[in-house]
């Protein structure tokens, strides 16, 4: 089973690519699966990530097919085979 | 110092270009005190001077221009003014904000605002050099394009470094969007302020200044200065921006929630949008501009591939992009941009153009009209060609051109045949390129806006594709969560919305960019409140109560100015489309609008029972004359 | 000789360095009196024009009373003995030196007399570097 991340805007700079596939578990989430891409992609992580709490810094973002985590599980949401996941800088407007 | 608040010169030019005289008058203290500057002068000049019912292409509209105390300073984001009229396109409150390098230089030039009356018999120019103000011929650069102007005024005067607003054919033809251009690329883009000028024979107004802003608290002021330009880069929270404009990272956002208006707004979904997001834009970057004192140089260059040399041409912000791009059905990048920047050479609002553009695509695929109504046009969505030569035809209201020129709402009253189901506007004006059904509070922002369909006066971030929580959290409550931050919510959306077109009315008076505050905010009210404490001197300023009290009190003088027109709740609405239909695919499916129950919590927020300020509101506001008009005139 | 220099790209043509200077030398942020400015040119140049500090400085040799000299540091108007003749102006190659409108004394580049020169800290993109003596390659002297 895998899942595959796209990287948006300056992020992808970070993780020197915009597309990164990994497997996945049965029953993994979100979090596990960032812990995951944190040792191929540490400066990425590093980015997107609160050290000291483990969560998403405030003005960055994460969606799984189109949908805001945080309507979700957040960072617990669980994954399966197929899922897309979008790593987003800060952005808003129109 | 001779004025006695920072920040401001003291002056106001009133040029009356019926009797070819022109007079500076002292900037009433009270004026500055209760209504701060930009915006807010704006608002109380035009409802004092101006009696309702005029005609806005007659000579008894006023032009307003108009800058605010921290205006020409290098505090960032701060070189902007406002331009305000009554709207030749709504027939209701006009105004635009603009970047650039004019507001700035207005007030060097010994300004705060700008009064234009009347009407010129001939095409003129007004030339402002310092306090030397004179009427000048504009034949010779009359029928120019705005860019060709900038630069024969340059060169009639022999100084590259004058700045000067431009209308192009547009403007001069009155087509009904026409727009302000100054700096080639800075606009004062929506409700038809170009042909206000126009109608009033005024091609261009010049100015040079050689004097300076001075603050009231220098030391403080520079302490917040340095540390608000530190601020916008803290966190990258606008590196988005920096590197890519407006346009790329909204695209890709917008795309991958659902949010991204197609084929005029039949759909929130359009995959070949990938083609111009980040990643497919980067290979066309050549450089970022910004505007005056700005950090954030949210401006690109782009080089498009184009035989040997390619094409170099400014990059479109995010409405343009989406106006002639997805909206239309298109994805020709190339073609967006010639079409964005023939928008700017002729002077026209590109988010009215591409829709109005948009609506004649419907009525094409439901048969409404024919290839040759379109001039031999076939206007197939995605048809990039024919928007492109569209622009033209409407700058020079050239066959079917003509009927576009007067606007959707205009063109689809004139057609008929049940066109004006399609016809995307409010109170008259465009949509912008915005959609409550992916975004649901911008459905109660479009509705409200006083100017018509508009994204400017009160977009709220924290329900947006992403939801920042914390903000949201930090500004609103935690008892707001979850609702607040879901984009297809409709509770809470009337606190937030209410919030931000206050917060944003104060941006409009400072005068400062949406970008200071936007996405992330890297300032809010309480930044504006320091910032133009340290300014003026004047102390109240930095109590956010006293802000949001200026605030409540200019949102109020829009709305009465409005109800003075006739202009009330009955303003206050959606198209069918956006309240009716649901979206038919992507991660919006199903959605549509209730607006009914955001307003009614808008209204009672705002305390206008039926969408009409109580006399009490508005007298607590400080705006009793206003009361007693509106009261007069049986429209309270 | 220390200078101010412009790091040859990146310049967004915002004018920051305008105004602060302005600001530093008159107390009002402006772009009217300022020691530095931007040449633009659609669409693409932005590039900052602000005296260089010549060897041989051209403006100091054109100057009729004398007004301008060389210390060991920069190039330096006195105003007080300034007539604002504009032969100085002339003589600039770069229109690095210009009489203040309401002044009308020749106006130029003085590194904001030895302290931290505000073009350089008020620059967004950081293009505008101090370049100092110790920093140039010396000539060597037999």
């Amino acid at each position: 089973m895998e899942v595959t991340i796209k990287i948006y805007g300056d992020l992808c700079k970070k993780a020197g690519t915009d597309t990164i596939r990994l497997p996945i578990d049965e029953n993994d989430t979100i979090d596990a699966l960032l812990i995951r891409l944190g040792k191929r992609h540490p400066v990425l992580l590093e980015a997107i990530l609160d050290p000291t709490t483990g969560e998403l810094k405030p003005y960055f973002n994460i969606l799984l097919n189109g949908h805001q985590i945080q309507r979700m599980g957040g960072i617990h949401t669980k994954l399966k085979h197929k899922d897309e996941l979008a790593i987003f800088p800060p952005v808003g407007g129109g | 110092m001779e004025y006695p608040f920072g920040g401001y010169i003291g002056q106001i030019l009133r040029v009356d270009l019926s009797r070819k005289k022109h007079h500076v008058e002292p900037l009433p203290k009270d004026l500055a005190r209760n209504y701060l500057g930009g915006l807010g002068f704006a608002a109380r000049i035009l409802f004092d001077e101006l009696k309702p019912k005029i005609d806005p292409l007659g000579p008894e509209n006023e032009l307003i221009v108009a800058t605010g105390p921290l205006t020409g300073t290098v505090w960032p984001t701060s070189g902007r003014f406002a331009v305000a009229a009554k709207s030749p396109l709504t027939g209701v409150w006009g105004e635009a904000h603009c970047g650039g390098f004019f507001g700035p230089m207005l007030k060097y030039a010994g300004y705060d605002a700008l009064i234009i009356q009347g009407r010129s018999e001939k095409p003129v120019y007004l030339w402002v050099d310092d306090d030397s103000v004179e009427i000048k011929p504009a034949k010779d650069i009359w029928g120019h394009n705005t860019a060709e102007t900038i630069n024969m005024v340059r060169e009639i005067h022999d100084d590259s470094q004058i700045e000067v607003l431009s209308i192009g054919k547009a403007g001069e033809n009155l087509v009904k969007f026409a727009c302000i251009i100054n700096n080639y690329y800075d606009v004062a883009g929506r409700t038809g302020l170009g042909a206000v000028m126009g109608a009033k024979n005024l091609k261009a107004i010049a100015v040079r200044g050689t004097h300076g802003v001075k603050v009231s608290n220098e030391e403080e002021f520079l302490r917040l200065a340095a540390e608000a330009y530190d601020c916008v880069f803290k966190e990258e929270r606008l590196d988005g921006l920096k590197y890519y404009g407006t346009s790329p990272p909204l695209i890709d956002m917008k795309r991958l929630v659902g949010d991204l208006p197609t084929k005029n707004h039949q759909t929130l979904i359009f995959k070949e949008a990938e083609k111009f997001g980040c990643k497919a834009v980067e290979k066309y970057f050549v450089k970022s501009r910004a505007c005056f004192a700005c950090p954030i140089r949210c401006k690109k260059i782009h080089k498009i591939p184009s035989g040997k040399e390619g094409l170099i041409m400014k990059a479109s912000e995010y409405e343009s992009t989406c106006a002639f791009g997805p909206n239309c059905g298109s994805d020709d990048y190339r073609a967006i941009l010639e079409a964005n920047t023939l928008c700017d050479l002729f002077g026209m609002d590109t988010m009215s153009a591409g829709t109005v553009v948009a609506w004649l695509m419907e009525c094409y695929e439901k048969g409404i009209v024919t290839k040759k109504d379109c001039d031999g046009l076939e206007m197939n969505w995605g048809n990039s060609g024919a928007i492109v030569t569209l622009m033209e035809k409407i700058a020079n209201r050239e066959g079917i051109g003509n009927l576009l020129a007067e606007g959707v709402y205009r063109a689809a009253q004139k057609l008929g045949r049940g066109s004006m189901k399609y016809a995307m506007h409010v109170k008259k004006m465009e949509m912008d390129l915005n959609d409550g059904r992916g975004h649901r509070s911008m459905g109660l922002t479009q509705a409200t806006s006083p100017r018509g369909s508009c994204h400017m006066r009160s977009l709220v971030v924290v329900d947006q594709g992403f939801a920042f929580k914390k903000v949201a959290t930090e500004r609103y409550g935690e008892d707001k969560l979850p609702e607040i931050c879901d984009p297809y919510a409709e509770k809470h959306k009337a606190l937030a919305v209410k919030d931000c077109e206050d917060v944003y009315a104060i941006r409009d008076s400072l005068t400062m960019c949406w970008y200071a505050c936007g996405w992330p905010p890297a300032f809010w009210i309480d930044d504006f409140a320091a910032a133009a404490a340290a300014t003026t001197g004047i102390k109240e300023f930095g109590d956010v109560k006293e802000m949001y009290l200026i605030a409540a009190r200019i949102c109020n003088l829009r709305r009465a100015f409005n109800l003075r027109e006739g202009l009330g709740a009955n303003g206050d609405t959606l198209p069918e489309r956006i309240l009716k239909e649901p979206i038919p695919d992507g991660p919006s499916k199903g959605q549509v609008v209730n607006l009914k129950v955001m307003l009614r919590d808008y209204y009672e927020l705002r305390k206008w029972p039926n969408g009409k300020p109580r006399r009490k509101t508005l007298v607590d506001l400080g705006l009793e004359d206003v009361a007693e008009e509106l009261e007069r005139l049986g429209r309270i | 000789m220390a200078k101010i220099v412009y790091t040859g790209e990146g310049c967004t043509g915002c004018t920051a360095c305008v105004a602060a200077c302005m600001y530093a030398h008159d107390k009002e942020f402006g772009v009217g009196a300022s020691r530095i400015w931007i040449v633009k040119e659609e669409p693409v140049t932005d590039h900052p024009i602000v005296c260089v500090q010549c060897a041989k400085p051209p403006c100091r040799d054109a100057c009729p009373v004398g007004a301008i000299s060389k210390t060991d540091d920069f190039v330096l108007v006195d105003e007080k003995l300034c007539i604002g003749c504009g032969a100085c102006v002339e003589a600039c190659p770069f229109g690095a030196i210009i009489i203040h409108p309401n002044k009308k004394v020749a106006i130029k580049c003085d590194l904001c007399s030895g302290k931290e020169p505000q073009c350089v800290k008020f620059c967004p993109p950081k293009v505008l570097k101090l370049h100092t003596p110790a920093l140039a390659p010396k000539a060597k002297v037999k």
